[in-house]
């Protein structure tokens, strides 16, 4: 079960441990199920507490940052740890995504 | 200088993913292998293994995915780590792979492709070959320090 807060109509998911191909798809069911029950929310994903990130788990990032696209609703990344930068920076996707240094920022 | 060499086999399956990467990462800390460095070659090898099994073996049975298996052989000379690995699964060569595009991700016309960008990205080199109906995948890293 993820982590939640909500505050100002955006909820904040944290993530924690490992994001990668064995874990991937439970935690993208766990998140759209999360979307699914705040139908008009935005999304913010607290990175800080994930240790491994691979390319599934930024299929995962990719795959819910579609899904809100289509319902106008917006996702923020927060507190990306340098091993998960670098593979957001190594696929050139840090433009793609909006990325804040911390959750208040996020948040505000 | 000696060649450091350790050599493993694996179940073809995704559980098995975290398992060579907690092998991988015990024994290149041994070597003295660093942070960023290592990250790279966990990422890479990750990669390249759950390619193996979610392409190579996608179209196999049960029967074949329980009785082969995916060999793992790691070498440093050096500054040079190389990371081989070998499976008799469908050849699946990662220069056949277009690059990611993200458009087409968003569009949902395509999901993925970040995987063996990643691993051309963070290693120095990565040849593949299909031998005697295995495939063959080899990746270099020159370790920056």
């Amino acid at each position: 079960m993820l982590k939640t807060k909500e505050k100002n109509n955006q909820i904040v998911i944290y993530l924690r441990g490992r994001l990668d191909v064995h874990l991937s798809g439970e935690i993208e069911k766990e998140i759209n199920s999360i979307i699914e029950k705040n139908p008009s929310a935005d999304i913010i994903i607290n990175l800080s507490e994930i240790e491994y990130m691979s390319s599934s788990g930024l299929r995962v990032l990719v795959a819910v940052m579609r899904t809100l696209k289509t319902n106008g609703r917006s996702l923020k990344l927060c507190n990306l740890n340098s091993a998960v930068r670098k593979i957001f920076e190594v696929v050139e996707l840090m433009d793609m995504f909006d990325i804040y240094e911390t959750e208040e920022a996020a948040l505000a | 200088m000696a060649i450091q060499m350790i050599r493993e086999t694996f179940g073809v399956d995704i559980q098995e993913i975290p398992r060579i990467k907690v092998f991988l990462e015990k024994n290149l800390v041994q070597w003295g292998v660093r942070e960023n460095d290592l990250y790279d070659i966990l990422l890479a090898c990750d990669e390249a293994a759950t390619n193996i099994v979610m392409h190579a073996y996608r179209h196999a049975d049960e029967a074949k995915k329980n009785s082969d298996s995916i060999m793992l052989t790691v070498k440093k000379k050096r500054n040079v780590v190389e990371v081989i690995l070998k499976d008799e699964g469908e050849s699946f060569d990662p220069d056949s792979t277009p690059a990611p595009d993200m458009k087409l991700n968003l569009a949902g016309l395509r999901k993925g492709g970040f995987g063996v960008y990643l691993m051309k990205s963070l290693m120095n080199r990565i040849r593949y070959r299909c031998q005697d109906g295995r495939n063959i995948t080899v990746m270099l890293k020159v370790l920056s320090s």
